[in-house]
């Protein structure tokens, strides 16, 4: 067993770690249903996560919240059998995650948390910007004449803007941004392994259209799904999970998730099987690094 | 613990956890816009952390690179215009668009100095057209790096270059007085690109096809081409033109009147599309180079004869063949 297991979670802006961490809290509170406990947490750690849990238990979104405040949750745990570990969440918003790539730096606390963490939870949330290139478009205008003859009767957009746009590290695609990341990451902890887990977001959406979460990556982000695959710094796992359940604006989802027990919302797909289990990416990090060489 | 309170105007329902408009809380629209609840403060942090960029980098640079990975240096050689750098995107397009079937993308220090290179031909840009910046003549040399996979999990690791065509007068004309010589003089590869739409042209074809032997001539004399190095002749712009076989067979037959002259034992003939045209997928073309590099080097790519028999004999081998991303 590892002395202690510290596991960081980060994942950009809008990639859905409020409201896991929401559910997860809510599974905690309910120790009959979670293989996990709390050892310890400050108050106000503990009155803000009683807060995302009850939005959450409402049905209410718990996600994105204000950059301005400095945010950081901290979690002691342990497993039935034993194990400790400490969970950081350093940055709830994600806001500062991407600001580490366009600004090329971060604080030293970060690089802390960072250098010592032993696991990563990697959040991808559902909002991707695609490389997408202008031949490609063209291609599928084209295919479409009536839209295509419409493009060519129209005035130029062009001719009416200003100056083209300039390239800025913020306008990276997602994939770049996320690898660059992971690299960065990774090349601070000056070559130890970090083994991960990749929780892919808001799963709801596209559990249906996809043939798994690994098979979602490839399709999505296909630069970070090759990046992550064979790569020996990050040995991980990928996992889809609605940690709301459904969407909320949808009326029959709704209907349906006040059906269930709150526990019995959230939605874990590892490819292989599915489950309701918040804490099951944890626990499966942790499986991991007691296999490190595994693939 | 306080709940936030709701943004309708006079609902007290965060004291009385009662609806103005009579509804359920968790119905009420109003309800479920409360702000977020703030995640506890710390400490703001006293210092950061510098990171290394992920732009292009410089000729001393490289040695961040070279010291901790054993990269192969390929060298992009050609007229201003000719698609030195666009084949340099495409090469990076290839992974980012998951198109590449044999190779997989595996890491980079110079991701923004791709993307900025990608940048003109994505929707991005605001353009109509996809276009690629030209490279500044007043740059200094640049250097990409690339770490792919091959599918037996071997990790190899390229520095690309990109460096202005204006500079290559001076390493054909003069090329002991060129800074770029010591670059060349380290290239595993030296990829000559010719534009196919100059190649089709007849008052323009000789010229261009003069300029880049004479440098590979020019080269070889002055002894900058190893026994180790690959010459690979990269005909680019396949999208809009094709040149014929004739035309191809006639770049590789000047070609090879040089070659005796360098070191450079193999010469490698290609065809590449950046962007989609005449039925080809842009990328097409780009792959099959890729793995020039990626083989055991020199480049095992069509290896010529010592005495050349015909031109056509060094064509066999399909790589004029135009495949969707091969």
């Amino acid at each position: 067993m590892i002395d202690e297991v510290r596991l960081l979670a980060v994942g950009p802006y809008g990639s859905g770690k409020t409201t896991f961490i929401a559910a997860l809290w809510n599974a905690l509170m309910d120790a009959d249903k979670s293989a996990l406990a709390v050892d310890s947490v400050t108050d106000s750690d503990k009155s803000y996560l009683a807060e995302i849990r009850d939005r959450w238990l409402k049905f209410e979104p718990v996600g994105r919240t204000d950059v301005d405040r400095h945010e950081h949750i901290e979690l002691a745990l342990r497993t039935d059998a034993g194990q400790r570990l400490r969970l950081s969440v350093p940055d709830i918003s994600g806001e500062r995650v991407e600001r580490h790539v366009i600004d090329r730096s971060w604080a030293r606390q970060f690089d802390e948390l960072v250098s010592q963490c032993t696991g990563l939870l990697f959040f991808i949330g559902p909002e991707v910007k695609d490389p997408h290139r202008l031949d490609d478009a063209q291609l599928i205008a084209a295919e479409v004449a009536d839209v295509a003859a419409d493009a060519a009767s129209a005035p130029s957009a062009q001719s009416v803007q200003a100056p083209l746009p300039e390239w800025t590290a913020d306008i990276c695609a997602t994939q770049v941004m996320l690898v660059e990341l992971l690299q960065l990451m990774t090349e601070r902890r000056a070559g130890h392994p970090l083994p991960a887990v990749v929780i892919i977001s808001a799963w709801d959406i596209w559990r249906d259209q996809t043939k798994g979460p690994r098979n979602w990556l490839r399709q999505r982000l296909p630069l970070l799904s090759q990046f992550l695959d064979g790569n020996e710094q990050l040995p991980c796992d990928v996992v889809g999970i609605s940690a709301q359940g459904g969407d909320y604006t949808s009326e029959q989802q709704r209907d349906h998730l006040k059906k269930l027990a709150p526990h019995e919302r959230p939605v874990v797909d590892d490819g292989q099987a599915v489950s309701h289990d918040i804490t099951r990416p944890i626990a499966s990090l942790i499986a991991r690094m007691a296999r490190p060489n595994a693939r | 613990m306080a709940e936030q309170p709701c943004p309708q105007s006079g609902c007290s329902a965060a004291s009385t956890g009662k609806c103005l408009e009579g509804l359920a809380l968790e119905e009420c629209p109003h309800w479920r816009k409360r702000a977020v609840p703030a995640a506890p403060k710390r400490a703001k942090p006293e210092e950061g952390i510098a990171l290394r960029d992920a732009e292009a980098l410089s000729a001393a640079e490289t040695a961040t690179v070279m010291g901790r990975w054993p990269a192969r240096l390929v060298v992009f050689v050609g007229d201003v215009e000719s698609g030195k750098t666009t084949l340099l995107a495409t090469v990076f397009e290839l992974f980012g668009a998951g198109a590449a079937r044999e190779h997989r993308f595996a890491r980079s220090v110079t991701l923004h100095g791709f993307e900025r290179r990608c940048f003109e031909a994505r929707i991005t840009s605001g353009r109509e057209q996809p276009a690629t910046r030209r490279t500044d003549a007043d740059d200094e040399p640049r250097f990409l790096h690339l770490g792919v996979r091959k599918t037996a999990n071997q990790l190899i690791d390229l520095l690309f270059t990109d460096i202005s065509g204006e500079h290559f007068a001076e390493l054909r004309d003069r090329p002991s007085e060129s800074a770029l010589l010591p670059i060349v003089k380290r290239a595993d590869a030296v990829v000559v690109t010719l534009d196919g739409l100059m190649l089709s042209d007849p008052t323009k074809r000789h010229a261009c096809v003069a300029r880049s032997t004479h440098l590979i001539r020019s080269l070889g004399e002055v002894g900058a081409l190893r026994r180790a190095t690959g010459v690979q002749v990269v005909i680019t712009k396949h999208d809009l033109v094709d040149v014929g076989q004739a035309n191809a067979d006639d770049v590789m037959f000047r070609f090879s009147k040089v070659l005796p002259i360098t070191n450079a034992p193999t010469l490698g003939l290609h065809s590449t599309a950046a962007r989609n045209g005449r039925g080809l997928t842009w990328g097409n073309g780009v792959e099959a180079l890729i793995s020039t590099w990626t083989s055991e080097f020199p480049a095992t790519d069509q290896r010529l004869p010592q005495h050349l028999q015909s031109s056509r004999a060094f064509l066999r081998y399909g790589a004029w063949e135009a495949r969707p991303h091969d």
